[in-house]
């Protein structure tokens, strides 16, 4: 029953059948070929540096005779980003696909329907592991002259790799979410509680795995002492990385009770999560079913007050954009959390880097002081160039997209409603990434300004470039919203084009650091975005008023 | 008020949804296109509403292109789709308020109208809730005052009668009665012969994408004799379906 259910799922998932129909028809062929395009130019482009990355860091452990530690970290990588990306996705499919309203009413146990939908949210995470563990592993397998059992080992870990973030965060929503009835905003709440348990995880593996600076040299010698006491140091925030690092490293019998013991805690946690899914499942998704309704009678005269007020025909759009996106849940979390968590994160460095060795390395920095305005403005603009609100432009509206057809609104006045929007969110990106990196490296407020404004500028022609991308082949038919955004193939092959434009410009500048000053690097960052807006914004309008032509 | 010409759709290069259809739509009149499912009904609505792009042919609004001219053809329809296309989120007074704003309807009118529509179909003590928290008939309900609101000239309706209590759809059939006596136009679909044959000045039969009959319903029985509309329907469309045996459904 549960094969049968999660390949349904997964058909219904990936949109198989349709792909099928369209790949036998000999149609949009250009679509598998452009994702293989971009996947193979990642591969081609980032593989040969990743490779030496992780042979740099495989000498270095390997010289330090701890060469286990090196399994330890893509494991813990990639169960940190499977947490993190994983819980928003387990959320949605679990509680907000449309799908349920048929799924119910068959005679399914909860826990059937449970597992296949955990199965294809564990699809979806995969590409996580296949990124960051699998390379790893193999470099590690092919280096260390491992054997078959490794092999087989390795094989069963990278299967199981993503299960846990899964689990573990079906395990706390679960009877949280229960456990909070709250009548209003009860989609928004399930979703702020997998918002703190992120946030509760990320503090929980740095304040555990983090060398506090006034240690004594005896406590610091001890931690040192042997690798296994390293390991335990640093992945002892999350035990399963040493279960793991034991199984790949030590020899057959005693790597297979470890990676014994990895299997029983993934048994062990699989039961929790069938024993919670049995008793809440339902019962908590039936919950989130239930609307808040007043129902209260207009009072004489009301309606007047209530309609009393006329708008613009912008203005009434423009409000339409904003209620859209406050009152999806998947759309909010992740377009705030997107422009917020990156100079945060860059908050949190400086602050941590004051004590440690991340501060002597920001002070070497110091000598790129040319180079603080100009690359900082690339890293602002990315601060709020990576939040896939671009480019799910018009995927976001799914279905909607009829009733804004349907309106007698010029093509063009949709456009500069969402690029206004957009620009709005995403602004906040460049305003906090200059506050943060002026704590980080001492900016000045003039170059703070110049920072957001260059970044602000550079970040306009990225949006626009990410807008001209989704309206020229928008994900409209989704039924969970998480599909226009992080499962949107739009906001994935933006990320190149953002990353590509900041990194190759980033490091041209970083090439010509002793040729071209700071000032004129600067100016010519400003000239670029200035040119590249003005010549972009005709082509989304243009592709946009396509896209409208088109039927939807 | 309604000019179609030669009106072709082409879905994936060869499913033909709608095949050369011509047809005239009189102002002052309620005219109702039947046709059975997959006949080309809904398609050809969403090509007059402007969602759908014609292969080929020509359909006006007013002596407005609709292709050539969409926001000024969209501006003198009230549309409601088969299935209501409201935003989930928002409250139903923040839509009416929505639409009204683009529509340009002033405040006073939106509220009175707003006031008057809400009364008649009962959704007075709900306009204040999430559209989320209504029934498929109320957001059917929502989506009807929306497309009133700005008193479009021309009504184009999928469906109208789906998903309406007996009294909303007996309140909608006078209005639209009231409508065209006021010289405006109603254009809809339905299944409901019964509507169909009360309340349409005349029809338009649709079947596999060819329009086989535009007239009235006198017409129809002069030209395929004397029966119910359903019967004379079920005739024009060529179905079968009174011969058929559906034992098989109970057989052990």
């Amino acid at each position: 029953m549960v094969i049968s259910l999660t390949s349904t799922l997964i058909n219904a998932h990936y949109n198989i059948p349709r792909s099928l129909y369209h790949f036998k028809k000999r149609e949009r062929l250009w679509e598998p070929a452009l994702i293989i395009g971009v996947v193979l130019l990642m591969v081609f482009s980032l593989g040969p540096l990743y490779m030496s990355l992780l042979n740099t860091m495989y000498d270095q452990y390997d010289a330090a005779g701890m060469r286990q530690l090196f399994l330890a970290g893509p494991f813990l990588i990639a169960n940190l980003f499977g947490l993190i990306m994983g819980v928003f996705l387990m959320i949605s499919t679990f509680f907000f696909g449309d799908d349920m309203s048929v799924l119910i009413p068959l005679p399914l146990k909860s826990t059937e329907v449970l597992m296949s939908k955990f199965l294809v949210v564990l699809m979806d995470l995969m590409v996580i592991s296949i990124a960051v563990i699998l390379p790893a592993y193999i470099l590690y397998g092919i280096r260390s002259g491992a054997g078959i059992s490794y092999w087989i080992f390795m094989a069963i870990i990278f299967l199981l790799s993503q299960v846990l973030p899964i689990m573990l965060s079906a395990i706390i929503v679960l009877p949280l979410s229960r456990l909070f009835r709250f009548k209003r905003y009860r989609d928004s709440i399930v979703y702020l509680i997998s918002a703190l348990v992120i946030i509760g995880s990320l503090v929980f593996v740095s304040l555990t795995s983090r060398v506090d600076p006034n240690m004594s040299a005896e406590e610091f010698a001890r931690i040192f002492s042997s690798e296994d006491a390293i390991l335990n140091k640093t992945a002892g925030a999350y035990p399963p990385t040493i279960l793991v690092t034991k199984a790949l490293s030590k020899p057959f019998l005693e790597g297979l009770l470890w990676l014994l013991a990895f299997i029983g805690l993934h048994a062990a946690a699989l039961g929790i999560f069938l024993f919670f899914g049995h008793k809440f499942y339902y019962s908590v998704y039936s919950s989130l079913q239930e609307n808040f309704a007043k129902r209260s009678k207009l009072k004489e005269g009301e309606i007047a007050g209530l309609m009393g007020l006329q708008q613009t025909k912008f203005s009434a759009l423009y409000k339409r954009e904003w209620w859209y996106f406050l009152k999806v849940p998947a759309f909010a979390f992740n377009g705030f959390g997107n422009v917020l968590v990156f100079p945060i994160l860059l908050v949190i460095a400086a602050v941590a880097g004051q004590t440690d060795q991340l501060g002597q390395m920001l002070d070497q920095f110091q000598q790129y002081k040319p180079l603080f305005v100009p690359v900082g403005a690339l890293v602002a603009a990315v601060a709020g160039g990576i939040n896939g609100l671009a480019s799910s432009m018009f995927s976001r509206e799914g279905d909607l997209i009829r009733e804004l057809k349907a309106l007698p609104v010029d093509v063009n006045e949709i456009v500069k409603v969402k690029f206004l929007h957009i620009e709005t969110l995403s602004l906040i990106g460049p305003a906090f990434g200059a506050v943060a990196l002026s704590l980080i490296l001492g900016l000045s407020f003039l170059e703070a300004l110049v920072v957001f404004v260059v970044g602000a500028l550079t970040l306009t022609f990225l949006n626009i470039l990410q807008m001209i991308i989704d309206s020229i082949k928008p994900i409209l038919e989704w039924e969970n919203p998480q599909r226009a955004m992080k499962q949107n193939v739009n906001v994935a092959l933006s990320i190149p084009v953002v990353f590509g434009y900041v990194g190759g410009l980033g490091y041209l500048a970083f090439l010509l650091k002793d040729t071209i000053s700071g000032t004129v690097m600067t100016i010519i960052l400003t000239a670029i975005a200035l040119v590249g807006i003005v010549v972009t914004w005709p082509i989304l309008i243009k592709r946009a008023n396509r896209l409208f032509a088109r039927d939807l | 008020m309604i000019e179609i010409r030669d009106l072709t759709k082409i879905y994936s290069g060869s499913v033909k949804a709608v095949d050369s259809i011509s047809l005239t739509v009189n102002k002052g009149e309620i005219f109702g296109f039947l046709g059975p499912n997959g006949a080309g009904k809904t398609t050809t609505i969403k090509m007059i509403v402007g969602l759908l792009q014609p292969t080929s042919g020509s359909i006006s609004v007013d002596d407005i292109d609709v292709v050539a001219h969409p926001v000024e053809a969209k501006s003198k329809i009230g549309y409601v789709a088969d299935e209501p296309l409201v935003m989930d989120k928002i409250t139903g007074v923040q839509y009416l308020n929505l639409i009204s704003d683009v529509f340009q309807v002033p405040p006073k009118t939106r509220a009175e109208r707003a006031s008057k529509l809400l009364q008649n179909f009962k959704l007075s003590d709900a306009i204040k809730d999430p559209v989320s928290t209504y029934s498929h008939g109320m957001k059917q309900k929502l989506s009807l005052i929306a497309a009133l609101i700005h008193n479009p000239d021309l009504w184009i309706l999928d469906e109208p009668i789906v998903g309406l209590d007996p009294e909303s759809a007996f309140i909608l059939k006078q209005m639209m009665r009231n409508h065209v006596k006021a010289g405006n136009t109603v254009f809809f679909s339905t299944h409901v012969m019964e509507v169909a044959e009360r309340i349409c000045d005349r029809i338009g039969i649709i079947n596999k994408g060819k329009l086989e009959f535009v007239g009235t319903v006198e017409e129809l029985r002069k030209l395929r004799g004397k029966g119910s509309l359903e019967e004379l329907f079920l005739e024009v469309t060529g179905s079968e379906t009174e011969n058929g045996d559906f034992a098989y459904l109970d057989a052990d």
